[in-house]
């Protein structure tokens, strides 16, 4: 779980790393919807060069783009069974019952192979090439507008933020209760689902302990510092819209414009 | 020298227990002076240092501080002066990063970005942090957070400075490194040091040292003072300095030994300067 969700951001200095988190998180959104809307095999070969592009841009590891597929292929591979045996059209390669191989079957499950792989290269991107507190910031910024309607868009920024920084101390934490109740004798590999799910509780109730103290000495220490809510403070870390973002973000667009004109073959 | 810190007659009592953790405590502390609080586990030390920074709510005693009487109103202007560092490094690190950390009380204060930059950059240079500016908090060792942690304060320029034990959790090294920089920045500032700390190693630097027990001022004075009633230190679970029991010992089989304070490794050192002229 440590590997796929967290402590995941390389730290390189590259195009895409400068750019401004918020356009890295629009522009992904927006290859995620547009993907859906692809049809054929030249939509998928645009938007896998697009994807490509992007990646290089990046100078991150190739490697860590296949890690980051590695561990949905299960999924993916689920999905593209279910995809082959219940998918109708086309030519019928085989029946039985309600399961039928067809050829329509089979392109569907193609396309969600490519389209699952594209998805999680896309957003692998983002987070590898943006930290957890830049998309925090950038979150903060893009829901502003809310703010029209009372919702607390500074408090839930720095909750995010505080959440995210104390993830690996909690996981820390959990590491060093699990090891104070193995010592104590707790076999935690054994037993049956009941059983193990009854040794967990010995683990959470420190750490609930131990959070909520966290919790109150880290509220104090916020308040010692002079933080009275969000309204009124300034910001440390700015935001910056700047040339690449606009270029990004013009390739974008092209793509999407693309895959518009590509569907009408 | 005018007063710094003034507090009169203070008491309180956390809601659950009937013995108040402060009992009528009061005491002046000069301008520019480093004051050590001692006194065992449970003695209300912290809650002292909490109530001066207007963090819990009193209702008996005053507090002033550089002039100014804390109450309600005047709560965010006294906690402006007043840079606190608590006991454990890693409960006190808000921001994501060393230097978001640092920018964090700069931020609350709205501090316009160009300055906040240039404070932050000097904070960073001051505790001799500015090459982890951009690690995050599970990068760095208690020491290094607590020197972030000092680095806060500093961006903050405050007038005083409050440890609530902010070294016990530091090895030797860490906790030399963040007295040094302290003492430094009260040598060139004249920031006001309050150091709170069952270790009285630590009460050295101290001009003055205030024991506290159970809630009460039980004696007040220069440290050479204070070690000289060893017997009163011993009964409230204290002891004196190792280089202080020395020196007593030394003194008491007629050997003559240097006036100034050693810490141990400074007694070691004159011990074998002294071997050596025999
Ligand atoms: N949040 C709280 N709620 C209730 N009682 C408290 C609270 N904090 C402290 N106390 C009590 O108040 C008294 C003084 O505590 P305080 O934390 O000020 O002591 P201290 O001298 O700082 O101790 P230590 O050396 O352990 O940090 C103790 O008896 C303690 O049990
Ligand atoms: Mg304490």
């Amino acid at each position: 779980m440590n590997k796929i969700l967290f402590g995941r951001y390389i730290p390189l200095d590259s195009f895409v790393h400068r750019m401004d988190p918020r356009s890295k998180l629009i522009l992904s959104f927006l290859y995620v919807i547009v993907i859906f809307f692809a049809n054929n095999w030249w939509i998928y070969l645009l938007m896998a060069v697009v994807a490509f592009v992007s990646i290089l841009a990046s100078k991150i590891n190739f490697k860590l783009f296949v890690d980051g597929v590695m561990p949905l292929l299960w999924i993916i591979a689920f999905t593209m069974v279910i995809q082959i045996l219940f998918g109708t059209g086309g030519q019928t390669y085989w029946h039985w019952g309600i399961f039928s191989i067809t050829s329509v079957g089979i392109l569907n499950a193609a396309y969600i192979f490519v389209r699952f792989t594209l998805i999680i290269l896309i957003s692998t991107l983002l987070t590898l090439s943006t930290s957890p507190i830049q998309i925090s910031d950038a979150l903060e910024s893009l829901l502003m507008p809310l703010r029209k309607i009372h919702f607390p868009v500074y408090e839930v920024a720095l909750m995010l933020s505080i959440a995210l920084r104390f993830v690996p101390s909690l996981m820390d934490e959990t590491e060093t209760i699990m090891n104070a109740q193995r010592a104590r004798g707790v076999d935690f590999g054994t037993g049956n689902i009941i059983q193990r799910l009854k040794k967990i509780i010995p683990i959470l109730i420190p750490l609930f302990v131990s959070a909520f103290n966290r919790a109150e000495d880290l509220a104090t220490a916020m308040e010692a510092r002079g933080y009275r809510g969000g309204a009124g403070r300034t910001k440390y870390r700015l935001l910056k819209w700047e040339t690449r973002d606009t270029l990004a973000t013009l390739v974008y667009s092209l793509m999407a414009i693309g895959v518009f004109a590509l569907r009408l073959l | 020298m005018n007063e710094m810190i003034k507090v009169s007659h203070l008491t309180y009592a956390y809601t659950q227990n009937s013995q108040p953790a402060l009992d009528d405590v009061s005491f002046t502390i000069s301008s520019g002076d480093w004051v050590a609080i001692v006194g065992h586990n449970g003695s209300g030390k912290s809650t002292l240092a909490q109530a001066l920074d207007g963090l819990i709510d009193f209702k008996l005693g005053n507090i002033w501080v550089d002039g100014t009487k804390l109450t309600e109103q005047s709560v965010w202007t006294v906690r402006s002066n007043i840079g606190m560092i608590f006991q454990n490094p890693d409960n006190q690190f808000v921001g994501a990063t060393v230097e978001d950390d640092v920018a964090f009380g700069l931020e609350n204060m709205a501090v316009p970005h160009d300055e906040m930059q240039a404070r932050v950059d000097e904070a960073l240079s001051e505790v001799h942090m500015s090459d982890f500016r951009r690690k995050q908090p599970e990068q760095l060792s208690g020491g290094q957070k607590q020197r972030v942690a000092l680095a806060g304060v500093i961006a903050m320029q405050p007038k005083i400075i409050i440890l609530d034990e902010a070294t016990s959790m530091l090895d030797p090294v860490g906790r030399r490194e963040i007295l040094g920089v302290i003492r430094k920045l009260k040598k060139r500032l004249g920031i006001t040091v309050l150091s709170i700390t069952h270790e009285i190693d630590e009460t050295t630097d101290a001009d003055k040292i205030i024991v506290l027990n159970d809630g009460k001022i039980v004696s007040t004075g220069a440290p050479e003072t204070i070690y000289s009633h060893s017997g009163l230190l011993l009964k409230l679970g204290l002891d004196v300095p190792y280089s202080q029991r020395l020196k007593r010992e030394l003194t008491q089989r007629h050997i003559k030994t240097p006036e100034t304070y050693f810490d141990e490794e400074g007694m070691v050192d004159w011990l074998w300067q002294s071997l050596l002229k025999k």
